[in-house]
């Protein structure tokens, strides 16, 4: 049985129209004789309805009970795929977490998966040519439903594919991964290959087609990811193990997180007990600090940090938590700032990378600089990112 | 401690300012010492909003999907509820009607409940906690999702009274209880404080929405009394239960169906076509309302079925294939309705349906068909002439009726 395992999202199956254009696609492969495993989003905005819908009532909503909320989305979404297919004169079936047995963590919002039902699956798989399974969600073991955090659809499709021992195929409205973001710079290149540590970094430095987690599962199972557009049948791009990369550029690929804040926290005493509780606050409110620089000036420190705007007052309830009881220091918060990074693996052997970076950005103010084996991350003021994306562009062939 | 199961319909739960209204009348009855079990319904027009789609992708959607689909409308009103029921320090948890254990058959859209296991209810119970149960589902033993029909969550409600040992049920919408007949229809209605099992029974199979018929059978089963109520306009309620026999006292309400086929068979082999067309409706799991066998002596006789399409989602490929399997010997009258005169011992002699019939015919209302059971006369009539022949009915036998008079 050749089986493909496919993904879905949100704008994929905005409507009732599209939702019938992804099961002309699903038929296509069927006619091609496989068997497809199709795992969808729910349907346009509907997760962000169903958000502002709770919010309505109160700013903190219980986790598990978001939980039992935001996964009804996808089940709609899988329905109506498998009503559509039906109609086409497939044989599908639609699977819930329950039915599919995608047993997660208990952490509500952001569970993990452990484990799927992998027999149950191709026992279905026996009777039907296709299973529309709901990404996003899974079960615990006592039965409670959970879910995994935003983009967890990409998990479920690659935590699928990962127990079949097969390759995924990630479908959205972006006809694959770019050097840049077009939206941002239109000239942006497609790249063929790109490899999991790369992916992880673009992810995790605002470039949004793939969930984290879901590189990191297909890194570990060694599965390829496809990432294609819904829409038409242009090639896409594969996310592989950089050993299977031939042409390696030092640049692979640029990011941009918008909306950042620096904070500076000024005068603490030089005490780094301190420092470890800050951020273990931090962390346990979920609060993702990055581009941490911390100064000890013999009589005191200096700590800065960044996060995303949104999450300035979330941090100064912590922040009390901690340093309420000192004096003598103060905090500034200095808004309107992007985190501009370039990512690529060839920087490991490639030399000059730093120069060639400062170079292309010599007319701009940078802020903050970070760098790892693989990126370099800095902060710059707003007003200059088009600039900044421009130059870098150009610099380094993007 | 009591126990009390409220169950809430689409129209009380159908913004997050009302789910907040119902959430403080939730935990007023908490607070008063009772433990209490909530059944809510989708929100507003979900439910419709939902088929709607699923219409818009095909005219023959799978039974199953379709309750995949539905099923999500009362899981997002029971989490949105919960989360209100937490912002007031009530603690409260949701549960899915395979989750609260409600066993159904796998008569997908119309299922019936077999069996209620409500452990995990009971659990959450014993924690103090309020639970919270979308209505209108249950899982069948294939572990597939169900759905109980229209208004199924009153069903899910009274099974959960009856299976809790619950001391009452409320059930909780936007008319203050029963009437006469529908009150958004006839103004002059008139509100029944107390109504018997059996003649709401009857009423809701003649089509009445304000209880669903299969939730008083259960209510009737267990002996656990109906309380119907106003969300948002406590006063006035209807008690449903058990009462003594009485003196017949001619029509005691008057109720309507809108969406009624009757399809008619013309045959010479007519055993053998009514077999097939009764198996054709069962394998289709499409509930026949009423049948009919004629034999006329031409040698061709005819059968009739009437439908309700109130749980059928797939009627126009339902329609093409009887099209296809018994071509021109199948003839469809649809855009039908009927109107039905509920009573006990209304066929004890004839005058109530000679009367109805003569009122009927001067008022040139054609009259397609008629049935009558010892509490009930059915008159199937065309859909658009349903709310006049209400009118009439009720007026002549309610209105104008001294011997209701209380």
């Amino acid at each position: 049985m050749n089986i493909v395992v496919q993904k879905y999202g949100g704008s994929s199956v905005a409507d009732t129209e599209r939702i019938k254009n992804v099961a002309d696609r699903i038929a296509g492969k069927i006619r091609e004789g496989s068997k497809v495993i199709v795992v969808v989003s729910a349907m346009g905005k509907t997760t962000d309805n169903l958000i502002k819908l709770a919010k309505e009532i109160t700013p903190n909503p219980d986790p598990r009970e978001m939980d039992m909320l935001l996964s009804t989305g996808e089940q709609v979404s899988v329905s109506l795929l498998s009503i559509a297919l039906s109609d086409t004169g497939i044989k599908s079936k639609s699977l819930n977490a329950f039915q599919a047995e995608i047993i997660t963590t208990g952490n509500f919002t952001n569970a993990r998966i452990k484990n799927f039902n992998k027999e149950k699956i191709l026992s279905f798989m026996n009777s039907h040519d296709v299973l529309a399974v709901t990404g996003f969600q899974g079960i615990t073991e006592d039965g409670e439903l959970t879910t995994l955090g935003r983009g967890g659809s990409d998990t479920s499709a690659v935590a699928l594919a990962a127990a079949l021992g097969i390759d995924c195929e990630i479908f959205s409205d972006v006809a694959g991964i770019y050097t840049v973001d077009p939206k941002l710079y239109p000239a942006a290149k497609k790249v063929k290959q790109i490899a999991y540590d790369e992916m992880l970094e673009m992810a995790s430095l605002g470039a949004k087609v793939l969930h984290s987690r879901s590189v990191e599962i297909a890194k570990k199972f060694g599965i390829k990811i496809y990432c294609g557009s819904s829409f038409n049948n242009e090639e896409g791009s594969y996310v592989v193990d950089e050993n299977e990369i031939i042409e390696q550029p030092v640049v692979t690929g640029m990011s941009v997180i918008a909306n950042e804040a620096q904070v500076i926290i000024d005068k603490l005493p030089v005490d780094y007990t301190l420092v470890k509780k800050l951020f273990e606050k931090t962390a346990e409110a979920g609060l993702n600090v990055d581009m941490i620089s911390i100064i000890n000036h013999e009589q005191h420190l200096t700590i800065s940090f960044t996060i995303l705007e949104e999450r300035k007052e979330q941090l100064e309830s912590e922040l009390n938590k901690v340093l309420s009881e000192l004096k003598g220091w103060n905090i500034e918060y200095h808004l309107g700032f992007i985190k501009l990074s370039i990512v690529g693996i060839g920087m490991r052997s490639g030399i000059g990378v730093a120069y060639r970076f400062f170079k292309a950005l010599e007319n701009i103010p940078i802020k903050l600089v970070t760098t790892s084996e693989i990126k370099i991350s800095s902060l710059i003021d707003e007003n200059f990112q088009q600039e900044a994306v421009n130059a870098l562009a150009k610099e380094f062939n993007l | 401690m009591n126990l009390i199961v409220q169950k809430y319909g689409g129209s009380s739960v159908a913004d997050a300012d009302k789910i907040m209204k119902i959430a403080e009348i939730i935990a007023a009855v908490k607070e008063q010492g009772y433990n209490v079990v909530v059944v809510v319904s989708a929100m507003g027009k979900t439910t419709n909003q939902l088929i709607e789609m699923a219409n818009k992708i095909s005219k023959n959607p799978p039974r199953r999907e379709m309750d995949m689909l539905l099923s999500t409308g009362e899981r997002v009103s029971m989490a949105v509820l919960c989360i209100a029921l937490n912002e007031l320090g009530i603690d409260a948890i949701s549960l899915t009607g395979s989750q609260s254990g409600i066993i159904t058959n796998d008569r997908h859209n119309d299922a019936r409940v077999i069996e209620v296991r409500p452990f995990r209810v009971q659990d959450e119970l014993e924690k103090g906690k309020v639970v919270v149960i979308g209505g209108f589902q249950g899982v069948s033993y294939k572990r597939d999702i169900t759905t109980l029909g229209r208004g199924g969550s009153d069903t899910s409600a009274v099974a959960l009274a009856a299976a809790l040992n619950a001391e009452r049920c409320e059930i909780y919408s936007d008319i203050d209880g029963v009437y006469t007949s529908d009150p958004a229809m006839i103004k002059e209605a008139k509100h029944l404080p107390i109504v018997s099992y059996q003649q709401m029974q009857e009423m809701s199979q003649a089509g009445a929405k304000v209880l669903n018929a299969q939730a008083v059978q259960f209510a009737k089963d267990a002996q656990i009394a109906i309380y119907a109520r106003s969300t948002f306009q406590p006063g006035r309620e209807t008690v449903v239960r058990q009462l003594s026999p009485e003196i017949p006292r001619g029509v005691k309400a008057v109720v309507y169906e809108k969406d009624i086929v009757r399809v008619v068979l013309h045959s010479k082999n007519i055993i053998e076509n009514f077999n097939r067309l009764a198996k054709f409706f069962e394998d289709k799991q499409i509930p026949i309302k009423e049948l009919n066998l004629s034999e006329s002596s031409n040698e061709k006789s005819k059968v009739s079925f009437i439908i309700s399409l109130s749980n059928v989602y797939a009627w126009e490929s339902v329609k093409d294939e009887l099209i296809k399997i018994f071509g021109k010997e199948i003839e469809f009258n649809q855009q039908l309705g009927t109107v039905s005169l509920i009573g006990e011992g209304l066929n004890r002699d004839n005058t109530i349906l000679l009367d109805t019939i003569n009122l009927l015919n001067k008022e040139k209302i054609e009259i397609k068909g008629i049935t009558t059971t010892s509490f009930r006369i059915s008159l199937l009539i065309n859909r658009e002439i349903v709310e006049s022949c209400v009118k009439i009915c009720h007026k002549k036998w309610i209105e104008e009726s001294v011997e209701l008079q209380d």
